[in-house]
């Protein structure tokens, strides 16, 4: 799958956002001090968004870049970091 | 309109049940049949063939093979001569690349793969000091890597669609080995055990995860056998491949969305009691060539 250049970092974090309030977590907690904890985000919801933005946006998330991410800011910066 | 249904295509052997569906084949309290299709890998003679028969009444079948090409298509001619659809495609599922390749394709053919039945095995029965290092890789790079490729590959869609059932073959072998068998029971044991693990961080995404232990079917296998084992199991024979994929057919149901991460035996009983040697308290035969299930 080729990478969707013309995709922003606009329109991929918004995705992120659905796709984690579709997982169950509080629209209003998300805030980028929010951790992943905090919002119920887990191991396999990471992974169903990795599925997500590969089939949408043609990322390969590397699950390794993941290791020192707590808050919801720390991954959005990580996958958004996959557009540049 | 409902009607009852005789499972399974007309496989020698099998002993069918019904169940109630609708003529749609949407179940008969109304709950729709989740789309996608089912892989079956070995499927191109004994028990994977008759689990790709027995599913192919409910979606379209991909009947994965690599050795068997005759087979394999003979099975998908009987699917598609009682009204499925079904395709064969080969591929050795020790080779990741292989397994890619094989999933892009039946995606294609046939939509995402929801059923999983990981059938596929190879065997190198000898005593330890006997077996070569590339004989164990083999048997652990088919009947224990090979499951974990497949089912790496299918949980991602699995997971999008909220459903999903993936069926491991293993063998009493795991935890009844005969001599000879440590490749191979080792082997299983590791299924039972990426079984229950792989079942529990999937199950809330409806994705169930389990594993069969047959013990004796009238296989390929057994026609090689120069003793009759029937006496020493408790039914006084042993099993036909139809019933056990009887079993699997009820585990990708929907009516078995509850049952995760067990390993269910289906020995006519064999491991309920005390461990039987061999109708002659002898080992196995040894020296069982490289062999699909």
């Amino acid at each position: 799958m080729v990478l969707k250049t013309s995709t922003t970092p606009e329109q991929m974090g918004t995705r992120i956002l659905e796709a984690l309030v579709e997982f169950g977590a509080d629209p209003d907690a998300m805030h980028p001090d929010a951790t992943l904890e905090s919002l119920e985000i887990d191991s396999l919801d990471m992974f169903e968004l990795a599925q997500i933005l590969h089939q949408e946006f043609g990322i390969e998330v590397n699950p390794d870049d993941f290791e020192d991410v707590a808050t919801l800011g720390d991954a959005q910066a990580v996958l958004v970091g996959y557009l540049k | 309109m409902q009607k009852d249904v005789v499972t399974g295509l007309g496989i020698e052997g099998h002993i069918p049940y019904t169940r109630s569906v609708n003529t749609n084949g949407d179940r008969a309290d109304g709950v729709k049949k989740p789309e996608g299709c089912a892989l079956v890998t070995g499927a191109g003679r004994g028990l994977g063939a008759a689990i790709a028969e027995a599913l192919a009444d409910e979606r379209p079948v991909c009947v994965n093979w690599n050795e068997d090409a005759d087979g394999a298509a003979a099975v998908v001619e009987r699917i598609e001569a009682a009204g499925g659809r079904a395709v064969a495609i080969q591929a050795d599922i020790s080779d990741n690349a292989a397994v890619e390749g094989m999933y892009n394709r039946v995606e294609e053919e046939l939509g995402p793969v929801l059923v999983l039945v990981n059938n596929a095995g190879v065997r190198r029965d000898l005593p330890a000091g006997f077996l070569d290092p590339e004989d164990w890789q083999r048997v652990v790079a088919v009947n224990l890597t090979g499951q974990f490729h497949t089912i790496r590959r299918a949980l991602g869609k699995m997971v999008r669609h909220r459903f999903g059932r993936i069926v491991n073959v293993s063998s009493i072998s795991a935890v009844r080995p005969l001599p000879g068998q440590s490749a191979y029971a080792a082997a299983k044991a590791g299924v039972e055990a990426m079984t229950k693990t792989v079942a529990i961080e999937v199950a809330r995404r409806g994705i169930t995860v389990n594993a069969i232990a047959p013990g004796l079917m009238n296989t390929g296998f057994v026609a090689e056998m120069d003793e009759d084992w029937s006496a020493a199991m408790p039914p006084r024979r042993i099993a036909e491949p139809g019933e056990v994929a009887g079993l699997v057919h009820y585990l990708v149901s929907e009516e078995a969305s509850y049952v995760n991460g067990a390993v269910l035996n289906i020995d006519g009983g064999l491991t309920a009691g005390l461990a039987i040697f061999s109708p002659r308290g002898r080992p196995a035969p040894a020296g069982i060539a490289l062999d699909d299930n």
